[in-house]
């Protein structure tokens, strides 16, 4: 009777439990932790974790300073990294389209107020994050389904060329830092 | 971070993938708020699931499909809806999956001239219509303004097209030699009209009238036995059963089958050299027939390829929002 050799079961699910973590500072100061898996999908934060030569070893002790986005959207950008960590590689554009569904999810997780959703917007374009920009999109383009220009105007923060003209003039006629 | 955050502070190349994702009307609604949105507007691609210029009782209409559902834009004016149909190819990176066009004899009231001046002014500013699927139904264009329309086409992007212009053999030739239909993988030719066998080889789904198929012919077209290859020929000669299984090839083996009910003067089962794959061939009333099936579900995968052809005008059969 042959016996079977002693072959330590590494369980897939424990492999991820036990990730390499990283703080992030939020302009706030704020301090989050994430993982490895989660932080790549950051283009901006995983190019400078790399250039920075953060390790498994050191990465707790350099957290990461990000002036540009405050505690409360990189808590909403944390929380959707960490959800979507092990998701199979984004695919392609095929011929300018990537038909996607929005997950019911993410769909809670931005529904937040327009303020809000713009700010993430824009953490999310500086953080490079692909999967959660085409997801706010979806949201804000679903939100001028059924609208009429004048609902457009309020719920976008539109102002009116009226409106935009007499702007630019205060503006321009305002003194400059100099004058 | 310095952007405001407002629709006025995103930046553009972000706003342009928000009015992309907009239904028609939220994008045109979204194009009057202000001047900058008009340019915004004007300015982001359109990406559609189809487009169709057809004949309704009332009159030409366009038929736009995106997210499933059905718009259509009824005006009396020929040339108001040529335009919004070349004006969605106006910024380079807009899309459209199926694109039809229906201008036959019987509509009296139709002048080609709009279209005409479209196709010329698109070639002028080298613009290109981007989409997988063409279906042109379009009597009485010249062989020229034909030959230009065709030329219009993405070949990037094209794999099917479907036509029913009569061309000569010359007019034909000349299209055949074009970088876009050498990228075709799809045609259906609708008149008869003999098209040189050698330009069509390299598509793997393809419907034409051939004048006189021979068992040569058969052996060139039944060369990439490949999953989803199929060829309908309507045949201008009398073929005869031992010229279609000369032309298969005799080294495979082949077995009569009855397929779906059907009694084919011809219906014969090859083996290809992948187990699981089997070449499907029918001859009934000049018109031969061949398509790869999967072993198991011969019956299912032939019925679907005897519909092929229709599949690219099916999006207007999909829920109409009003």
């Amino acid at each position: 009777m042959s016996v079977e050799p002693e072959v330590p079961i590494v369980q897939v699910e424990e492999v991820r439990e036990n990730p390499v973590l990283y703080k992030i500072i939020s302009s706030d100061n704020h301090v989050f932790t994430i993982s490895e898996h989660a932080v790549k999908l950051s283009k901006t934060l995983w190019d400078l974790i790399t250039n920075l030569g953060l390790t498994a070893e050191n990465a707790l002790d350099n957290p990461i300073p990000v002036e540009n986005v405050n505690g409360k959207n990189m808590e909403t950008i944390v929380q959707f990294c960490e959800r979507h960590k092990y998701d199979e590689e984004e695919p392609e554009y095929t011929n300018y389209i990537r038909e996607f569904v929005l997950p019911e999810w993410d769909r809670q997780l931005l529904s937040i107020d327009n303020e809000e959703l713009f700010q993430l917007i824009l953490a999310t374009n500086y953080l490079d994050i692909q999967k959660l920009m085409d997801y706010c999109c979806r949201v804000i383009g679903d939100m001028a389904k059924d609208k009429t220009p004048e609902e457009l105007r309020i719920i976008y923060g539109i102002p009116t060329d009226a409106e935009d003209d007499a702007l630019e003039r205060s503006a321009s006629d305002s003194p400059g830092p100099s004058g | 971070m310095c952007a405001e955050p407002t629709w006025q502070g995103i930046p553009s190349r972000i706003k342009q993938d928000i009015v992309t994702s907009l239904d028609y009307r939220s994008r045109f609604r979204l194009r009057v708020c202000s001047k900058s949105d008009q340019y915004l507007v004007d300015n982001s691609p359109i990406i559609l699931e189809g487009l169709k210029i057809l004949w309704r009782p009332s009159g030409l209409a366009l038929a736009v499909k995106k997210d499933g559902k059905v718009s259509e834009i009824h005006d009396n004016s020929t040339d108001k809806l040529i335009n919004l149909f070349f004006d969605v190819f106006k910024v380079k990176r807009s899309f459209v999956k199926n694109v039809e066009m229906q201008f036959l004899l019987y509509m009296n009231e139709i002048r080609l001239e709009p279209l005409i001046a479209r196709i010329q002014l698109m070639t002028d500013h080298d613009l290109k219509i981007r989409t997988n699927h063409a279906s042109l139904i379009v009597h009485g264009l010249s062989n020229q303004d034909f030959t230009n329309f065709f030329r219009l086409f993405d070949s990037k992007v094209l794999e099917s097209i479907k036509f029913e212009n009569k061309h000569s053999q010359d007019q034909l030739k000349e299209i055949s030699s074009f970088e876009v239909w050498k990228s075709l993988r799809q045609i259906d030719i609708c008149l008869k009209q003999s098209v040189p066998l050698d330009s069509l080889l390299h598509m793997n789904r393809l419907k034409y009238f051939s004048s006189n198929l021979s068992s040569e012919g058969i052996w060139k077209l039944r060369a990439d036995l490949s999953p989803g290859f199929g060829f309908s020929v309507t045949c201008g000669n009398n073929l005869t059963e031992n010229e279609v299984v000369s032309g298969l090839g005799e080294q495979f083996n082949s077995l009569a089958i009855r397929l779906n009910g059907n009694q084919y003067e011809l219906s014969q089962l090859f083996s290809t050299l992948a187990a699981d794959l089997v070449f499907v061939v029918t001859l009934e009333f000049k018109k031969l027939q061949g398509y790869v099936c999967n072993r198991r579900t011969v019956n299912e995968d032939f019925e679907k390829f005897n519909k092929w052809d229709t599949e690219p005008i099916s999006f207007l059969r999909s829920n109409r929002s009003n």
